[in-house]
């Protein structure tokens, strides 16, 4: 049981990183109040998640001004993708082997 | 990690993923006002086909075709209205929540909503020509439920038996007719509304998500 455990991703331990990476594999770009919205989180919260995660390079941040107010939009990287697929992958084995 | 762990977890992508990638900026509001202006547009005509005498299957009469043309206007101006209403409430509600509104979602639903909706106006259109103007009323509400279908995978699941509904009100105008009118009503009229409170009740007011 153990070895399929280790595939199991720490990063998406928690449910709001586990959220973030989720939207993002089905839209190309997310922007923070979305986020917000469907997480129900506060500012502040959802940064440090949303830190945690560049500082993994699992996503990729984009700033810009819309309509002269500042917007901030996310995109998954190549290794995001890829962590998250892993860990899909982990998940499904642990499940096949304990049901 | 223990199984209903696990199970929780993919539960959580597989919710994230659904609401992340649906269209929620849609105001019960706005159908309710719909609804209103269905119902005054249709007792306009109302009073307009009061002052033809029905001769039952006979469209082509002088008298007809005299009132076509303010029928057809008094159709487009409730379709704009609630085209407007619609945008206007969607826009004003994704503001409110700082989200842009014409995302991709936004963008997949409206695309397959209008895509039925479109095919049916030009189809009801060809039928006015054609002096098919029995089945307009049933071609309306039959292609309007398809299109609602259509657009609930990207939105609201609810938007799927407002839908069936309209399936069904189209499906029974289309054996009774002369009674196009009344149809039209309920479908337009009514359903928008009873919908539009629904919606507001259940979904706006406890602030639910899907």
């Amino acid at each position: 049981m153990k070895e399929y455990l280790e595939d199991i991703n720490k990063a998406f331990e928690s449910k709001v990183r586990l959220g973030i990476m989720s939207m993002l594999m089905v839209n190309d770009e997310v922007d923070f109040n979305t986020f917000k919205e469907l997480l129900g989180l506060t500012d502040g919260n959802l940064a440090s998640h949303i830190k945690a995660l560049e500082g993994l390079e699992y996503i990729k941040v984009k700033k810009q001004f819309v309509d002269r107010k500042p917007k901030t939009t996310y995109s998954r990287t190549r290794d995001g993708e890829h962590a998250f697929k892993e860990h899909l992958l982990a998940l499904e084995s642990f499940l096949k082997n304990n049901l | 990690m223990k199984n209903n762990e696990a199970i929780e977890t993919v539960k959580e992508i597989r919710s994230m993923m659904e609401k992340s990638s649906r269209f929620t900026s849609f105001s019960g509001t706005s159908a309710i006002l719909i609804g209103l202006f269905a119902l005054a547009g249709a007792f306009v005509a109302r009073n307009i086909l009061l002052t033809v005498k029905p001769i039952p299957d006979e469209y082509s009469t002088p008298a007809w075709v005299n009132i076509m043309p303010q029928l057809f206007i008094i159709a487009s101006l409730i379709l704009i209205l609630a085209l407007g209403t619609i945008f206007f409430f969607s826009i004003r509600k994704s503001k409110k929540i700082n989200q842009s509104f014409f995302n991709k979602p936004a963008y997949r639903t409206f695309l397959n909503f209008f895509l039925p909706f479109i095919t049916g106006g030009i189809f009801c259109i060809a039928l006015l020509f054609n002096g098919n103007v029995g089945i307009i009323a049933p071609a309306m509400l039959l292609f309007y439920g398809l299109s609602l279908i259509n657009a609930s995978k990207y939105t609201y699941d609810n938007i799927f038996w407002l839908g069936c509904a309209e399936l069904l009100l189209g499906l029974a105008s289309a054996f009774f007719p002369g009674k196009g009118l009344l149809f039209w009503s309920l479908g337009f009229g009514v359903l928008h509304i009873l919908y539009g409170i629904y919606f507001y009740l259940s979904i706006e007011r406890k602030g639910r998500q899907l």
